[in-house]
């Protein structure tokens, strides 16, 4: 305990006198955020094409006929047809704009000059959208029934407004960047910092002392935990302060998620550092990682961005479940996968990869 | 007189792939005395020290450290070793005082850091990051983490490799001061004059096997009888091959004439007698000490240095 203990205040030491580490462990990251915050900082109401939810349960035959009218709106590149519950949450995970609710019988009704009230569910913070979305769907309506009955407005569009959190691409980067600066510390402050030790006996002298192996990997692992925790409360300062991110999840879940996530990281640090024979040699075998993770695991935009023959990729990395965790309980984003997919994902990377770590690393 | 033994070796072979590194090698080293591994780069005294140091597991070979077999998870037997190994780093942000004092920490008790500083004369430099170090100081810190837990056995790895003479001889008398201390020291060396001025026994490799094991003085007495006298003079030519005593007779590059003579005096009398009878012109005459060497030439065939 007490040689724990002394080996995690040096490290400590000697991580926080090492100018260039705090450098990119803190200060690069912060930058970065900053960057893309002012580059695409404002809001991302630009999107001029409308997704559209349709839920017209029980509402016959002349319903298939409004879906292909509507498709056939030059604005409109999507309509879905589903539940009403399946297409609220679409809409609350921004893959609608709108969802429009087809009321029984309403062709029927409309023939027989009666009222028919449609409710258009909207997203709440996207005014410019909404604006676009009732006039396009109003004069759909409109023309239709002209079309129908030859006069207009017996129907009545009731807009209810949806609360969808707003998302600006700073929302979406800001976990994305803690999800970068906490593999980089598996892999450069873990596997880089492992290799350079080894090929200067730095490690060898230890050896030499009374110290067994798992007290001087566990004060390494414990340090690189704490100062993950570390990084991740700094960004989130910034985040909040700088660009006014809003944090929706709790901060138990979010300081598990970031734990879980170094932990991954570490194990994949002691793995690399298992194969890496010297420090030239991690260091190309660290870029060939570093590299895909960071632009193939949606970090820094969305997953469906991403052309088709990428995707398998995508779907291995673990940085793309460690991203979409933080997404999820940091800015309240909408799952790529399920968290406990997520979480699951990531236990079971941290598991191989300590299990072949313990199997193959060479402390020597 | 049956010494204690401290540290015995017997048979020990060490392979790495095709190579073997030590092979076949047997020695003790005693309670008290200052033990050298002397030989070139690659001789295999790394690796014996390793193994002693429960570093390396042998291929073949016992070994006994204070009464114990080494092995990487010895903790007990590496409690009671100082350790100083060849090229070996720390955590270059840390003081050196905090280094001091992380090591202490790995031991089950430890010597006083101020005695440490004061005995590696570093006292200055306690609060140095160790990475500003110069060579010398580095190396001194090295040894003074090896006595921090006031160990029974010092282990030195070429303690004075890459320094310069002052700093050497500052590390000499370290090293002898420990001796006094009671303390038994195995080191390694490349440096001849370093074995002869510390250790009390050499034992010699050449490629992973021994070539001589004793004192200095006794190597030298055993396989050079003559001492080697240095002359020159001021005409060539003048054959001093009959003087009583010598045996041989060298003329190296400088001219200088080196005479290998059984019986000095009788052949400096001599000498004497040629150049006040004006036969030969002495310009100049030395007596020269053999040294180890000259022994490790005549075993080898090659100097020690690279």
């Amino acid at each position: 305990m007490r040689a724990f203990a002394a080996l995690l205040v040096a490290e400590f030491k000697h991580f926080f006198r090492e100018r260039m580490a705090l450098f990119w462990m803190f200060l690069f990251p912060i930058f970065f955020m900053l960057l893309f915050g002012f580059v695409f900082g404002g809001d991302s109401e630009d999107q001029v094409s409308l997704r559209l939810g349709i839920v017209a349960e029980g509402a016959g035959p002349a319903a298939e006929e409004l879906v292909r009218g509507l498709s056939r709106i030059p604005l409109v590149s999507e309509v879905h047809v589903g539940a009403l519950e399946e297409e609220l949450s679409a809409l609350r995970g921004r893959k609608r704009d709108g969802v429009l609710v087809v009321p029984v019988g309403f062709w029927e009704r409309l023939r027989a000059g009666e009222k028919v009230r449609f409710v258009l569910y909207y997203d709440a913070s996207r005014t410019t959208t909404y604006q676009v979305l009732v006039s396009v769907i109003q004069e759909f309506l409109a023309r239709s029934e002209e079309a129908l009955t030859g006069r207009p407005r017996s129907f009545e569009l009731a807009p209810e407004p949806v609360q969808v959190r707003s998302f600006r691409p700073i929302d979406y980067m800001v976990p994305g960047i803690l999800a970068m600066t906490l593999m980089q510390l598996g892999l450069f402050g873990v596997a880089g910092t492992l290799v350079a030790r080894r090929e200067q006996k730095i490690l060898r002298r230890f050896w030499a002392a009374p110290l067994r192996r798992s007290v001087l990997a566990g004060a390494l692992i414990s340090h690189r935990l704490a100062v993950s925790l570390i990084q991740a409360a700094l960004i989130l300062l910034v985040a909040v302060a700088a660009f006014d991110v809003a944090l929706v999840g709790n901060y138990a879940l979010m300081a598990g998620v970031v734990l879980l996530g170094a932990l991954a990281f570490v194990s994949l640090g002691y793995l690399i550092a298992s194969f890496a024979r010297s420090v030239e040699g991690s260091t190309a075998l660290l870029q060939i990682i570093n590299f895909p993770m960071m632009f193939l695991s949606g970090i820094f935009w969305p997953i469906e961005w991403m052309p088709g023959f990428l995707r398998p990729v995508v779907y291995v990395l673990p940085l793309t479940y460690l991203g979409d965790a933080l997404r999820q309980v940091m800015v309240g984003a909408s799952p790529f996968v399920p968290l406990w997919l997520d979480i699951a994902v990531l236990g079971g990377w941290t598991a191989v990869a300590a299990s072949l770590s313990v199997r193959f690393f060479r402390w020597e | 007189m049956e010494m204690e033994k401290v540290v015995s070796v017997e048979g020990l072979v060490k392979r790495y792939g095709d190579t073997t590194a030590v092979d076949g090698i047997s020695f003790v080293v005693g309670r008290g005395e200052i033990f050298g591994l002397l030989g070139p780069n690659g001789a295999g005294k790394t690796t014996t020290v390793e193994c002693i140091e429960g570093l390396r597991v042998p291929d073949a070979g016992r070994i006994e450290v204070l009464g114990e077999v080494p092995s990487p998870t010895n903790y007990a037997l590496k409690a009671r070793l100082g350790i100083q190994l060849q090229g070996t780093a720390f955590l270059s942000r840390l003081t050196v005082e905090e280094t001091l004092r992380l090591f202490a920490a790995l031991y089950p008790r430890h010597r006083p850091i101020p005695e440490l500083l004061g005995l590696a004369a570093l006292g200055e430099k306690r609060r140095a990051q160790v990475g500003k170090l110069s060579g010398g100081q580095r190396q001194r810190l090295a040894v003074a983490l090896a006595l921090v837990n006031d160990p029974e056995l010092l282990v030195l790895d070429e303690p004075t490799t890459g320094l310069d003479p002052q700093a050497r001889r500052a590390l000499w008398d370290l090293i002898l001061s420990l001796k006094g201390e009671g303390r038994t020291v195995l080191l390694t060396t490349h440096y001849m004059e370093e074995a002869e001025e510390l250790c009390d026994r050499v034992l010699i490799l050449d490629h992973g096997r021994i070539v001589a094991l004793g004192s200095p003085e006794a190597l030298i007495a055993e396989h050079f009888r003559e001492t080697p006298i240095e002359v020159v003079l001021g005409d060539a030519g003048a054959d001093l091959s009959g003087l009583p005593g010598v045996e041989r007779v060298v003329r190296d590059k400088e001219g200088t004439i080196v005479l290998y003579s059984a019986a000095p005096v009788e052949t400096i009398q001599a000498l004497s007698a040629l150049s006040h009878r004006g036969e030969i012109g002495l310009r100049d005459l030395r007596l020269r000490r053999v040294s180890l060497e000259d022994v490790y030439l005549l075993l080898t065939g090659r100097r020690i240095r690279e």
